[in-house]
């Protein structure tokens, strides 16, 4: 169990309360906070003074609570002009997350020219930079074919490197989450002519991104970066070769129902596979900031089949594997009982 | 209210977000949670809500979208000017947060044009409440209000705000300049031009890399950022105009003029395509690009030549080049023309036209706001109709604005004097005086100022100081008559006239003085012969031929007792200076109805503690008074000789009690109210106030500076020893500031230094000290201007020569702190003595001001 199934009674005791409620998917979250031992005693403590560690007479208090908390402190505003390197002495434009972390992690000596994966939706990009969906969809479309061929220029990388450079303008420094190449690889082909036909959904499923719900918002269409390890932004103190990935923790993001939290152990999260299938849970991390530009753009794609109904399923495999990964049969035996 | 959006039919059976059935059921309530992130979403919690928002409008179409936009509008209308909202968590980042989503969600759909009305209707006049959220270009919801309003334009209303944020005035964050693009480019075209290429968006951004190569040039922005920027927007916007052939046309002719700076030409070459050639060029020739008309400065002067005397039949060809003027400044962004002669023409016919007056320079000031002429033509415009309050607003914020104008300053001090605020006239023009001792407007009006307060021993030594500093200036001369008038020295007074008349024999001023001294001393007869003879001379002065009244029924009935004011009860000496000839005889201030001239006048403000509802314009009328009245107070307490008159106390107390009202809701009042109360020994409430307003506006440049002031004052006065907690509190806040306004960053290296210093124990603050005015030392030396520099020993570096407000600022620090000895680097301050000694309380007062004056030019919130 995490330091917040002990540190705060009151909270405690309502994220057991909340967690043991069977109503809807929020009842993860508060489980995920009472099992989250990556939790470092000052990021709780931080959590605490901003009086998102409550007895909260309901969910919208949490939630208000959390994403005040997360404004505040870890989707820092990235300071004006060119940045090279993030600062955890810096606690106007550090996040939280990258102030405190484990300089004896294995994951600092990543290797650099290992390839990163990170999904969005197209309308995060769009509704951003006013730019129409039909058209962001082309000019993304063109750029992943071509970058499939070996490019790495012209008019259309243009284009969109500078709508990339106004969208990341306007984003905070939030922490990114990514996957490794390495483990969705299977899902691609040499070219978006040579894709499997669902491998949106599919990566939907592995990735755990259970908020892009076509049953519920229509088509999601999305856009897919691949990226080595070495784009991503330095932090100040540590290693020229080494950056910071670490195993995303509850508090290093909104609430999400599909996520779940890693063993204390772990130096990687493992998302939740959506669609059951119990194979081998993929790495997840989180990292700082990274500058995406249209060379880094694999594919867009749309979203189409619904999130599979039972996410409670979804977790409880999960858990068995990481029960089974970590040697700690015992984990999440205590918060998830109705699902091991 | 509820909304039907049929969303099972909608759905088609499968399961309907709970978020979309709360919003059915009380549209307002479901959207204000999801815009502060506390509605109910199940596995939809981690989606971006702007995300969302936008699939269900493409998803459910037109009724849900209808409902949204009322939803909106009202969130807007009743959110507006709270600081943290409600819902917030006491956090003014979610609520940033939340105002972002609204307007990335106005932005993203056309058909939201409810809510772009409400949001256009608010954000202009009262931009500076979402200003106080924002904290740099990541969390910006004023610019994200504004990108919303860009897209939803109906009229070119708007046009003049957006070639503002094009040539970035100096309270712009540089990461705005894109909005001033991006608003050009949502303008309807003009009537006459269709829909495609649109040359003033062109121009936009050509202006835009020139605003942006200065802010670099002057230091204040990396080369490798504004160059990005450059990029960015221009392939932005040639993606959203795709004619590159015209783009060509545009660029090669700006290329032509030469007008572009190196640095932005670089940029630009890199980016626009310069050659213009083509085959379809060569079929048909491309549209002009508007080019200023090589006439408009002659016929201007000619205009301005006979406006005053003929203005009815010279209005309409005043109108015309007006017209013509504001055109190409609405399709170039290039407003120099049309400001100059609307100021100037305003100038001509204030005193007799003064409604048209008005409306010209309100005409120059919508075009540039940052043109100190329009805001001191402004002030004297509305003092002549009668506007004293309006005048002293303008007066004011040409004051903040342009700190290194002494025409600004005086302006300020003559409208006081004119709307019978003698003791701030005084102290204003004590101000000046002591910041321009070349100023002669200054040293006279401050002899004006003391006169009127009935201090005519005063008077007359500050005038014949003037007169000793100032021998050819007339004003001084006849103000020493006056006072010595005043003392019943009328003898006296007669001579200094007549010893002036021998080098001004044309001044009626002199001719009338003269008489008025005759009459004082009851020489009737010799009275009426010299005005007789003045009033032939001068046939169209009504002080003249008022006298001449007098001094005939003086003669007539013997009168004993004609103790009058003279002429120059209270003279402008900036009018007299500026325009000799259009000074009318004076009107007390009474008549004009402005101020009434006793001392407990209504113009200070009432002493009522709770303004609950302020206008934005009043808000900056009370911040503005309140930095003046502490500039006030400090120049009436460096005179040893003249104690700080009750009335300034008394009006620092009202204007506290005043901004008590509103310093929870607006930052700048907290500034305000905050630094008042340091003067006014409540230093601690003010602390507790700035502590919490900091969290409340993470955005507010100004309330950072006033808690990095207040804790410093503080460390001073209880003597605080340096640990990590005083380096945090005392010191940090400084290099803060610097970090949210880089154009901030002479004031942090000032601030810094001197934080260091108020710090007790060695080597670790001196360090510190010497690094902070190390930084500073530099700077002024880079940027005071030449020949100030090749007054300074030794100096055999001196850059290439700087001006306007920075080398004005540079020359003051190296003045007040530094004295004569150049700082470059370090070892110029192995010893700290002469800056510790530059500590003591009356030097501190001046750092303190000139701190200030930055700070409040710089930052607008």
């Amino acid at each position: 169990m995490g330091p917040f199934s002990t540190l705060n009674a009151a909270f405690a005791s309502f994220l057991f309360r909340r967690g043991a409620a069977p109503q809807d998917e929020l009842r993860f979250v508060a489980r995920n906070f009472l099992l989250d031992e990556g939790i470092v005693l000052d990021r709780a403590r931080s959590y605490e003074a901003a009086g998102a560690a409550a007895n909260h007479a309901d969910d919208a208090s949490w939630q208000t609570f959390h994403r005040a908390y997360l404004l505040d402190a870890v989707n820092k505003p990235r300071p004006p002009g060119p940045g090279s390197m993030l600062d955890p002495e810096d606690s106007d434009h550090c996040a939280e997350t990258f102030r405190h972390f484990d300089e004896a992690s294995p994951f600092l000596m990543t290797d650099l020219g290992l390839d990163l994966i990170r999904t969005i939706t197209l309308d995060f990009v769009r509704t951003m930079t006013g730019e129409t969906l039909p058209s962001l969809r082309a000019l993304s479309d063109r750029v992943a074919r071509a970058n499939c061929e070996g490019a790495s220029g012209g008019p259309d990388h243009d284009a969109l490197d500078a709508i990339l450079e106004e969208w990341l303008m306007r984003v905070d420094g939030r922490p990114v989450f990514a996957g490794f190449w390495e483990d969705v690889k299977d899902l691609f082909g040499p070219d978006p002519d040579s894709d499997p036909a669902a491998w949106a959904d599919e990566l939907r499923d592995r990735c755990g991104l259970a908020h892009h719900d076509p049953g519920v918002l229509g088509p999601v269409p999305i856009l897919v970066f691949r990226y080595p390890v070495r784009d991503v932004l330095r932090v100040r103190g540590t290693d020229r070769t080494a950056r910071l990935l670490v195993a995303p923790t509850v508090l290093d993001s909104t609430h999400s129902p599909a996520f779940c939290p890693a063993p204390g152990s772990s130096v990687a999260g493992h998302t939740v596979e959506l669609a059951c299938h119990y194979e081998l849970p993929r790495r997840e991390v989180v990292h700082p900031p990274v500058d995406f530009r249209a060379r880094h753009v694999l594919r867009v794609g749309e979203i189409k089949r619904p999130v599979p109904a039972d996410l409670g399923a979804a977790r409880g495999l999960h858990l068995v594997y990481l029960q089974e990964r970590s040697t700690r049969p015992d984990y999440a035996s205590t918060t998830d009982r109705d699902l091991l | 209210m509820s909304a039907d959006l049929d969303l099972d039919r909608a759905f088609a059976g499968n399961p309907v977000p709970t978020w979309l059935r709360d919003f059915e059921r009380r549209p307002y309530e479901a959207l204000d949670g999801l815009l502060l992130g506390a509605a109910r979403l199940g596995i939809l919690s981690a989606a971006e809500p702007t995300d969302l928002l936008a699939r269900w409008m493409d998803q459910l179409g037109d009724p849900f979208i209808g409902f949204l936009d009322t939803a909106l509008a009202t969130w807007i209308g009743r959110s507006w000017r709270t600081p943290i909202l409600p819902g917030a968590a006491g956090s003014a980042a979610l609520t940033a947060a939340a105002w972002i989503r609204a307007a990335d969600t106005i932005a993203s759909e056309v058909r939201l044009r409810e809510a772009a009305t409400e949001l256009r209707h608010r954000l202009p006049s009262d931009r500076n409440f979402l200003a106080a959220l924002g904290e740099g270009p990541s969390r910006d919801p004023e610019g994200r209000a504004w990108f919303a309003i860009a897209r939803h334009q109906a009229d070119r209303v708007l046009t003049p705000w957006w070639w503002r944020f094009c040539t970035l005035p100096p309270d712009e964050p540089w990461y705005h300049g894109v909005y001033g693009v991006q608003g050009l480019r949502g303008l309807p075209p003009p009537a006459n031009e269709g829909a495609g290429f649109r040359i003033e968006v062109a121009e936009g951004l050509l202006r835009l890399a020139d605003a942006l190569a200065q802010r670099c040039d002057d230091g204040w922005l990396d080369q490798s950022a504004a160059r990005a920027e450059v990029a960015r927007i221009a392939q932005l916007m040639q993606r959203a105009f795709p004619f590159p052939e015209r783009w060509a046309h545009v660029w090669v002719e700006c290329r032509e003029r030469g007008v572009q700076g190196d640095l932005a030409r670089s940029w630009l070459d890199a980016v626009l395509p310069s050659v213009n050639v083509g085959p379809s060029s060569r079929r048909r020739p491309l549209p002009a690009v508007p080019q200023r008309r090589p006439d408009w400065q002659m016929r201007a002067q000619v205009i301005a030549g006979s406006l005053r005397e003929h203005f009815e039949q010279t209005l309409p060809r005043a109108t015309q080049l007006l017209d013509e003027q504001t055109e190409y400044a609405e399709k170039t962004g290039d407003s120099y023309n049309v400001v100059r002669t609307a100021c100037s023409f305003a100038s001509k016919i204030r005193h007799s036209h003064p409604t048209q007056a008005l409306i010209w320079v309100e005409l120059a000031q919508r075009f540039d706001p940052w043109n100190a002429y329009t805001w001191t033509t402004m002030a004297t415009v509305l003092l002549a109709l009668h506007r004293g309050e309006d005048a002293m607003s303008a007066a004011r914020e040409a004051f903040v604005r342009f700190p290194d104008e002494p025409v600004a300053s005086t302006t300020l001090a003559d409208v006081l004097l004119k709307t019978g605020q003698f003791v701030e006239a005084e102290a204003q023009y004590r101000d000046t005086v002591s910041r321009f001792p070349a100023n002669v407007v200054a040293h006279c009006g401050l002899g004006d100022a003391l006169l009127k307060q009935e201090m005519a021993a005063e008077a007359e030594a500050q005038y014949r100081d003037t007169m000793a500093h100032f021998p050819a200036n007339v004003v001084a001369r006849n103000g020493l008559a006056d006072a010595l008038l005043k003392q019943g020295r009328a003898a006296e007074a007669e001579a200094q006239y007549r010893e002036s008349l021998n080098q001004w024999p044309d001044d009626p001023i002199i001719w009338g003085g003269i008489g008025h001294t005759l009459i004082a001393q009851r020489r009737w007869g010799a009275a009426v012969e010299w005005l007789t003879t003045a009033a032939r001379r001068f046939p169209a002065d009504p002080f003249i031929r008022t006298e001449l009244g007098v001094a005939q029924k003086g003669s007539d009935a013997g009168l004993e007792n004609v103790a009058r004011p003279g002429r120059q009860a209270s003279p402008s000496a900036t009018e007299a200076v500026e325009d000799p000839a259009a000074q009318p005889a004076a009107t007390p201030a009474v008549e004009l109805g402005l101020q009434p001239e006793d001392e407990e006048s209504p113009q200070v403000p009432a002493a009522n503690a709770q303004v609950p509802d302020l206008r934005t314009s009043d808000i900056d009328i009370l911040v503005n008074d309140s930095f003046l009245v502490r500039r006030w107070l400090r120049a009436m307490a460096s005179e040893a000789d003249r104690e700080v008159p009750g009335r300034l106390r008394q009006r620092a107390r009202d204007l506290l009690e005043r901004l008590a009202g509103a310093r929870d809701h607006h930052a700048d009042a907290a500034q305000a109210w905050a630094l008042l109360s340091l003067e006014e020994g409540l230093r601690a409430d003010g602390l507790t106030l700035l502590r919490q307003a900091v969290r409340r506006f993470p955005g507010s440049v100004r309330v950072r500076y006033a808690l990095a002031r207040v804790e410093r004052e503080m460390a001073v006065l209880e003597r605080k020893r340096l640990d990590k907690d005083t380096e945090r509190t005392v010191v940090a806040p400084w290099k803060q500031l610097a970090v949210l306004e880089p154009r901030l960053a002479p004031v942090a290296w000032l601030g810094e230094g001197r934080a260091w210093l108020s710090l007790l124990d060695g080597a670790v603050a001196e360090g510190g000290a010497r690094r902070a005015f190390a930084q500073l030392g530099r700077w002024v030396h880079e940027h005071r201007p030449a020949d100030e520099q090749s007054a300074t020993p030794g100096n055999d570096t001196a850059p290439h020569r700087r001006e306007g407000v920075y080398a004005w600022y540079a020359d003051e620090v190296q003045r007040t702190l530094f004295g004569g000895s150049p700082i470059r680097g370090r070892d110029d301050l192995a010893d700290l003595q002469p800056l510790r000694d530059r500590m003591e309380p009356a030097i501190a007062a001046q750092l303190d001001g000139l701190e200030e004056q930055l700070v409040m030019r710089e930052a607008r919130v």
